[in-house]
């Protein structure tokens, strides 16, 4: 073997094995008849492969937000566990996580200065991603105004994009277009890498996962948009990210267009993902979303000829898995009934 | 397979199901799906009315760990309210004893936490009171999860952020905070969002820190005998009231199953219809259950009745028109005890369609025979035998069924071969006394590696022409031209293979050449004609008037690619059967590699080397092997007559065991 071809070998056998981990349609069952948070934390803890960070936490006293916090950053030591495998050359692409999470942080910070709650910050400070960041996350936590966020990004790249959102004089950040700019630039770098690096079946799976991926969320904003909230066209065009796969221009123009949100689905059945949205329903419109990202990257993650596809499926799956816990989490927190929160879970088998 | 039409009032829907789950061998069809586009017949969609009973008795189940199984419920003698104030009571009582523990283990936790914080200070020999009487500070001992710990440095400006660590554990720090009286609600609240767990030390610690810890111990250890006694107490709750849970489980169970079966049913006003199938050596056994229940007729229709095509039929009781969609009977598999575990390997590759000939017999004989062959040594057959037995008594695994048979067949083979664990001479003496001079076929000798070979190729043509004659049977069973008489697998291809084989195998054993100009006009050019016209042909018979392929150069083209892949698959076929010789021969040759390492490492054998090198050729060969053979079985046989395209026979019946 090759160096690179037994870096593949192995990152492939390590992401099967660690899939092979996953939790199963027994697990969730007995997982969503569980009575607290107490007894979640301590089925995971007894019952999982969550158990090998949940070992010294004490399940009686433990706290909603810490719980979700363990398994966040458990996820994360997943994907730097991933990079030791990961030749020099393909590190550009894989920091895309990285990336995303910067992106997450930026934005949980512009959210609270949006609602004067700046200190709060701290609190939900990723300790685990700190390390990782290429800019201080208790800088962040520090950050007073939108001025002293500038300042403190100013050696990133996020610097140039926040310049471009400077509030007005009522100090109120427009979160759509920051965020819409932060993820055209995250999704830029993504595609930027990709050219650079791959060629051949992995700059085809990666290119058309990632663009997939933009097809399917922009579908899905537009139909939340019109769905809940009464915004103009205009607006719904600019939260619309500028990278397309399936889609041609003019369809996702006349989708936009549409008056109502039925409209929009009607066209949108007629596009190449019409099929998927046949059963479409309005009700669970986040977990509609989540069930075509799992059966997308669980066909890539089975049959895609690429490793860094196999990966970025994998990172994907594990992703859904942790949402799904939190689902959980928070459905028993809210007591809500365990038939409803089966509805919310996405990838039970 | 019999097809039974079930018409009844809709009021009597009960008793026919609770009549289908007694009998036990009804395979219902989607009966609103197959009458799909006749007026009238809807599907059944109501919630089911036991959803929230079956919930509330599956939870009571799983918390108190009692496993679902089928229990007689005919003395159960209570009412809905009964079933549901008994439910309610278990439930009441079971939950006071489950929050007396919790609250016993928090506290039995607070405790020992409590000692681990004392005995971090136990060397400052102060009064706890006075310390926590403070006139101008409060103080609070607990923990902060490692990660809110580092995140106390954003805090290094505010002044009354104070806390002390004591102990670090790797997900923990253990310390003391002191905050000012006068903002302590803010420190609090900081902590609290860091996810500080407090340990309330001044209600339970009071003197110096060594006799608060002695009274604390004394206290922990009196709280864990009371933490004793309430899991006893919750066990024999269990205990008592297993039983009775477990038949009201069942009766719940029952109904809301039979309430999903009822949804097989199309509903028509007041009326239903059920369509489902049964094998015709049950009916009599159906028609006595169905008897007894009013106002429900069953009409039966054979199979054969059955068209393949739309029907349609008149319903007594309205005027309406049934179209009933076509529906093939699903597929009992019926094989005796020494083929049955095989049926496993036909279900992978798919499922016979009702009238296809059933290939699992085929499966069972060639798989055991040729695993002999490829694995013939009477020491590690009889050792695959008992593994097989082993993981069919413990596990109860089809594949250790399988490897019984299979190590049978390769210790007879070993046998023949006088192979014993690798000594391939240690049946000599036993071959001597029997009057044989050496044992009956010698694998390693040089002069038969040809013959060996030349056998296997042989079994392979066997086994192909069985494939194909198997084809011609099911293109009678299914009245279909091509299968039987102009197809590749049909009596053309069988008098081209034989043709070509016979010839070959004459020329080359005995030199003598059968290949005349009538021999090959009739015997080979004519059956490849006929192949290659085939589908024309087939639909000539069937009286098509379009047989006359449209684009002939196309049609053309595409006929004489395909028919030089039917020639090569013959070829490839055939020849891919010298993997059974070349197996047997290196079962063989991989023993003597064995020896040779085991007579490396000193002057007599190395034992351990013969028995890690047979475990190691067990294991190694005894998986190739066997995956080899199914690949023959897959590509080389089935390919030539089995399409799997069949379903399975599935009786509707009460699954008391999954919890939904």
């Amino acid at each position: 073997l090759s160096g690179s071809n037994a870096s593949t070998e192995v990152i492939i056998a390590k992401i099967h094995a660690m899939y092979g981990k996953r939790l199963t349609a027994s697990n969730y069952r007995d997982l969503v008849n569980k009575q607290s948070v107490a007894e979640i934390a301590g089925y995971l803890k007894t019952n999982t492969w969550y158990a090998e960070t949940l070992t010294d936490i004490n399940e009686n006293s433990i706290h909603r937000g810490q719980l979700e916090d363990i398994l966040k950053k458990l996820l994360f030591l997943n994907y730097t566990k991933l990079l030791r495998y990961i030749n020099g050359n393909q590190f550009e692409f894989y920091s895309y996580i990285l990336k995303l999470n910067e992106i997450e942080q930026i934005l949980i910070c512009v959210r609270l200065l949006n609602a004067g709650k700046v200190g709060e910050y701290i609190f939900s400070l990723p300790i685990f991603f700190a390390d990782n960041a290429s800019f201080d996350l208790f800088k962040l936590a520090q950050v007073k105004n939108f001025t002293s966020l500038i300042d403190l990004l100013s050696d990133t790249d996020y610097y140039t994009i926040l310049n471009k959102h400077i509030p007005n004089e009522d100090n109120l950040i427009d979160l759509t277009a920051l965020e819409v700019s932060l993820r055209t630039y995250y999704f830029s770098c993504i595609f930027k890498s990709i050219n650079k690096i791959y060629n051949g079946i992995d700059k085809k799976d990666l290119t058309n996962s990632f663009e997939t991926e933009i097809d399917f969320a922009n579908l899905i904003n537009i139909i939340r948009l019109k769905t809940n909230f009464d915004i103009s066209i205009d607006e719904i065009r600019l939260s619309v990210l500028p990278f397309r796969n399936k889609l041609s221009k003019g369809q996702l123009e006349q989708i936009i267009k549409t008056n109502t949100a039925d409209e929009a689905l009607n066209l949108i059945k007629q596009t190449y993902y019409g099929k998927i949205f046949n059963n479409f329903s309005f009700e669970y419109l986040e977990q509609y979303s989540q069930q075509y990202r799992y059966d997308y990257y669980k066909y890539s993650f089975r049959f895609s000829q690429s490793q860094p596809a196999k990966v970025v499926a994998f990172l994907n799956l594990s992703q859904i898995e942790l949402k799904n816990i939190i689902s959980i989490i928070e459905g028993i927190r809210y007591k809500i009934p365990s038939s409803e929160i089966n509805k919310l879970l996405v990838g039970v088998e | 397979m019999q097809m039974v039409n079930i018409v009844g009032r809709f009021d009597s829907i009960n008793n026919v199901i609770e009549a289908f789950c007694r009998f036990g061998n009804l395979h219902p069809e989607d009966t609103a799906y197959l009458l799909e586009g006749t007026n009238g017949f809807n599907s059944i969609d109501q919630i089911n009315p036991k959803r929230d009973s079956l919930d509330r008795i599956n939870n009571i189940l799983m918390l108190s760990n009692i496993p679902t199984i089928y229990t007689d419920y005919d003395d159960l003698n209570l009412t809905e309210t009964q079933i549901n104030e008994y439910s309610n009571n278990f439930f009441n009582s079971f939950n006071l004893l489950q929050s007396q523990k919790s609250g016993l283990e928090q506290l039995i936790s607070s405790l020992d936490q409590a000692i681990i914080h004392l005995s971090q200070i136990k060397e400052m020999n102060i009064k706890l009171d006075d310390l926590f009487n403070c006139k101008f500070i409060k103080i609070r001992f607990g923990r902060l999860p490692i990660d809110s710990y580092q995140k106390l440095k954003a805090y290094d400006d505010n002044p009354f952020m104070m806390f002390f660590p004591t102990l670090f554990e790797k997900e923990y720090v253990f310390g003391v905070y002191f905050t000012p009286n006068s903002c302590h609600d803010e420190i609090d609240e900081i902590f609290t969002s860091l996810y500080f767990e407090r340990f309330r030390i001044s209600e339970q610690a009071h003197g110096t820190s060594t006799e608060a810890i002695q009274s604390l111990t004394k206290q922990y250890n009196e709280e864990q005998i009371k933490l004793t006694t309430v899991q006893n107490e919750m066990n024999e709750l269990i205990k008592k009231e297993e039983i009775q849970l477990e038949k009201i489980y069942c009766y719940i169970k029952y109904q809301y199953e039979s309430f999903e079966l009822t949804r097989y049913a199309a509903k028509n006003g007041d009326n239903f219809y059920l369509v489902g199938w049964i094998a015709e050596q049950n009916i009599t056994q159906f028609k006595a259950i169905f008897d007894e229940v009013d106002n429900v007729d069953c009409i039966f229709e054979d199979v054969s009745q059955i068209k393949n095509e739309t029907k349609k039929s008149s319903n007594d009781e309205n005027d309406n028109n049934l179209c009933i969609k076509p529906v093939s009977p699903p597929t009992l598999l019926k094989n005796s005890r020494f083929f049955n575990p095989f049926e496993e390997f036909v279900n992978m590759y798919g499922l016979p369609s009702y009238n296809e000939i059933d290939p699992t017999p085929l499966v069972a004989i060639s798989y055991t025979l040729l695993f002999g062959i490829m694995f013939g040594d009477l020491g590690q057959g009889l050792t695959l035998a008992v593994i097989g037995y082993l993981l069919f008594k413990f596990k109860n695994m089809f594949l250790g069924r399988i490897l019984i048979r299979t190590g049978i067949s390769s210790a007879i083979f070993g046998v023949f071969y006088g192979s014993v664990f690798g000594y391939e001479e240690a049946l000599n003496p036993f071959f001597n006394l029997i009057g044989l001079k050496h044992k009956p076929i010698e694998i390693m000798a040089p002069e038969n590696t040809n013959i060996i070979l030349g056998v296997a190729v042989g079994i392979g043509i066997i086994f192909i022409i069985i494939a194909i004659i198997m084809n011609i049977i099911n293109g009678i069973k299914h009245k279909d031209a091509e299968k039987l008489f102009f197809g590749q697998n049909a009596l053309a291809g069988l008098v081209l293979y034989i043709s070509v084989i016979l010839s070959a195998a004459l020329l080359l054993l005995f030199n003598l050449n059968i290949l005349s100009i009538v021999f090959v006009i009739f015997a080979i050019f004519i059956p490849l004609i006929i192949i290659f016209l085939r589908e024309p042909l087939s639909k000539l018979v069937e009286r098509k008037k379009d047989w006359i392929p449209e684009n002939k150069v196309e049609f053309f083209v595409q006929n004489f690619f395909e028919l030089f892949e039917i020639i090569l698959s013959f070829v490839t076929n055939t020849i891919s059967f010298v993997r059974v010789g070349a197996f047997a021969l290196a079962h063989a040759g991989m023993m003597t590699v064995v020896f040779t390492l085991a007579h490396m490492l000193g002057n007599s054998p190395n034992i351990f080397v013969i028995i890690f090198g047979n475990v190691f050729v067990i294991i190694m060969e005894g998986l190739i092997v066997g995956i080899q053979i199914l690949r023959l079985e897959f590509y080389e046989i089935f390919s030539r007559f089995f399409a799997g395209e069949g379903k399975i026979y599935k009786p509707a019946k009460i699954d008391y065991i999954s919890r939904l």
